[in-house]
């Protein structure tokens, strides 16, 4: 049988053999008991010994005797293994051997906080600047009007962000398999449901699109496992399309948060979700400030362009009321032709009304595309709700709600253009829909306020005459 | 020549432990240690998937990660003391191994949090390819996690082994 040495790894045939070998090779690197004569490599294990089989000895004075043959520098230092003592290069190879180990450290050390740092620094700037990408005055940061997407219910149905107004919405996308994802739920089901629905929240909870194209449990299943159920009041469970999820999860994240105040304005955008409940559990909804106009103010009306479309609302055969000053600041009423007109503004949108007639002024200082849905943005930017029949209801328009008025199975929204059925519904563009032209011969379409837009008892049409109405009938009708 | 640690079963192993725990400091340090590490794990572990330390996460522990926190606390303490003893008398540390079971400990943050989305990101990644890659990757580390808590308990277990053999090793040449 060989003996391996456990100072440079070379074997010997015999134990005998090896002990010559000890001698003759490392007598300078073995730490000599002066009393039993056992070598010890480390300075701490033959004080050791001393303490253990000598104690009567002092370990000072003993390592000290002439008969402890003198220990190497290199031998002190500790930094190199036996081994590689015993084949390595010599001293002053050493040495350099070490040195440009150490530099090798400090330089990996160095691209490791360079990489880090970088890292750290992406993730700060894409989590407080998250690019808009919605259109105009749409977008997904905070401050932004959050785009309205349509959302497939757990039960088949499809349903709109905006026909959750006039309530704030905690939108909060998933992947139903992500684990900070199913904590979420769990947390929200378990502890802040009750407190953040008695606060008139919504919940909305969005799977992204095809769990980003791993299989997980359908949302009707998350909602199951770990969010209470699918009948849980004022929270909902949806399918997003592939668009909206590249609109609100930019990123690729796996869960996506944002807060939706009751003006349908983005307050907050984070994750996770478990970790922010606490926050948003603390926070009061029900007088979230007014936002500013989704446009930016004009300090006078523009004439880049100046048209005026004329709507008309009418929900089971009764006309609403569109209310003037809508998209004007701190409005002045006048008194004209008997009616209240908002002549004059601290701030005017581009989009605005001056009186109840219906008659829309689109008056602005640059040639955008400015759609009807816009024009209930600033409404709602404006009054927030209107009241029909003295109940309030928010003001949204999309294919499926018209002012908290739903589809269903009894009641269809149609939206009609100079008469004819059109499906463009809030994306339909109002800029070549005038009804009575600026440039016509007579007055603006202003002042009136009753029934067909008219001027001191003169009918329209000045201009083209386009005509926008929204019908809100029987589904027989 | 006393080769005994060498020859037996995990003779390296027990003879660098009870060299190392025969000290005062050694016992007193592991104790400390191997408690407040195991603490920080069961709530560490099921912490990382959101990418916040959160004390109430402890609710989500799975069973594996319970045993895996206590298994962790316990070599990684195993493997602080005998790296100070290492240093000690001055034989070589295992600094890669430890720093790697770490890193493996820790892997199951790379699912649910932004980093991976962001690494892509600051690679200039395609928003076809972020939403490609990026949730494939996340959804393996997310899948996948109780190999890398393997990996990185053998890794521990390795660097135990090699500050055992350090240790243990060239402690006792009996040259006669």
């Amino acid at each position: 049988m060989t003996a391996r040495c456990k100072l440079c790894g070379e074997e010997r045939e015999s134990d005998e053999a090896l002990q010559e070998h000890y001698r003759e090779a490392h007598q300078k690197d073995v730490r000599w008991c002066s009393v039993c004569g056992r070598g010890f490599q480390f300075d701490s294990a033959l004080e050791q010994h001393y303490r253990d089989k000598h104690p009567a000895v002092s370990p000072t004075s003993s390592t000290s005797q002439a008969s402890s043959p003198p220990v190497t520098q290199a031998a002190r230092s500790g930094t190199q293994s036996p081994n590689r003592g015993a084949k390595g290069p010599g001293k002053g190879g050493r040495r350099s051997y070490r040195r440009r180990g150490r530099k090798k450290r400090l330089l990996a050390v160095a691209l490791a906080i360079v990489v880090v740092g970088v890292i750290l620094g992406a993730y700060y700037v894409t989590a407080t600047s998250q690019s808009t990408l919605g259109t105009g005055i749409y977008g997904t940061k905070v401050g932004d009007y959050a785009p309205d997407f349509a959302l497939t219910l757990a039960n088949g149905t499809t349903t709109y962000l905006s026909s959750f107004q006039p309530h704030p919405v905690l939108l909060w996308f998933v992947a139903t398999w992500c684990s900070s994802c199913i904590q979420g739920a769990s947390v929200l089901n378990s502890q802040y449901y009750q407190t953040l629905h008695s606060k008139g929240l919504q919940l909305v909870t969005v799977e992204l699109y095809q769990d980003l194209n791993e299989s997980g449990p359908s949302i009707s299943q998350f909602a199951q496992q770990y969010g209470g159920g699918l009948g849980k009041p004022g929270w909902v469970y949806g399918t997003s399309d592939w668009e909206t999820t590249q609109l609100y999860d930019p990123a690729a994240n796996l869960e996506e948060v944002y807060l939706v105040n009751q003006y349908g304005v983005i307050t907050m955008v984070n994750l996770p979700l478990v970790s922010l409940l606490p926050q948003i559990a603390s926070q009061s909804y029900s007088s979230a400030p007014k936002p500013a106009f989704p446009f930016g103010c004009l300090g006078t009306e523009g004439t880049t362009i100046h048209i005026h479309p004329w709507l008309r609302i009418v929900i089971d055969g009764q006309n609403v009321t569109i209310p003037a000053a809508i998209g004007i600041e701190n409005p002045s009423f006048e008194t004209y032709n008997g009616y209240n007109v908002a002549a004059s503004g601290s701030c005017f949108e581009p989009i605005h009304t001056h009186d109840s007639s219906g008659i829309i002024h689109i008056e602005s200082p640059t040639n955008s595309v400015y759609t009807l849905g816009d024009f209930f943005l600033v409404w709602q930017a404006t009054y927030g709700y209107v009241t029909i029949n003295g109940v309030q209801h928010p003001i949204v328009f999309n294919p499926t709600d018209i002012l908290g008025f739903k589809t269903d199975s009894t009641h269809r929204i149609v939206l009609l253009v100079d008469g004819k059925p059109s499906t463009a519904f809030d994306s339909l563009v109002l800029n070549q829909l005038d009804y009575c032209s600026a440039a016509s011969t007579g007055p603006p379409c202003y002042p009136t306020a009753s029934g067909n837009p008219y001027y001191n008892g003169q009918p329209y049409p000045y201009g083209t005459g386009h005509t926008i109405v929204i019908e809100y009938v029987p589904v027989s009708g | 020549l006393d080769l005994t640690p060498s020859r037996n079963f995990l003779g390296y192993e027990r003879n660098a432990v009870s060299m190392v725990f025969s000290r005062r400091w050694g016992s007193a340090l592991f104790l400390v240690l191997s408690t407040s590490i195991s603490a920080f794990y069961l709530f560490l572990l099921p912490s990382l998937p959101d990418g916040t330390f959160t004390f109430g996460a402890i609710a989500f522990i799975t069973p594996l990660q319970t045993a895996f926190a206590f298994a962790f606390g316990i070599l990684f303490s195993l493997v602080v003391v005998m790296n100070v003893f290492s240093f000690k008398i001055r034989a070589a540390g295992a600094k890669g191994l430890t720093i790697g079971s770490i890193l493996a400990s820790l892997v199951n943050g790379l699912c649910c949090t932004p980093l991976i989305p962001t690494l892509f990101a600051l690679l200039g990644a395609s928003t076809p390819v972020l939403f490609e890659y990026s949730p494939r990757i996340q959804a393996f580390f997310e899948f996948n996690y109780p190999y890398f808590y393997l990996l990185s308990a053998i890794a521990l277990v390795g660097s135990v082994h090699y500050l055992s053999k350090n240790i243990s090793c060239c402690t006792l040449v009996d040259v006669g």
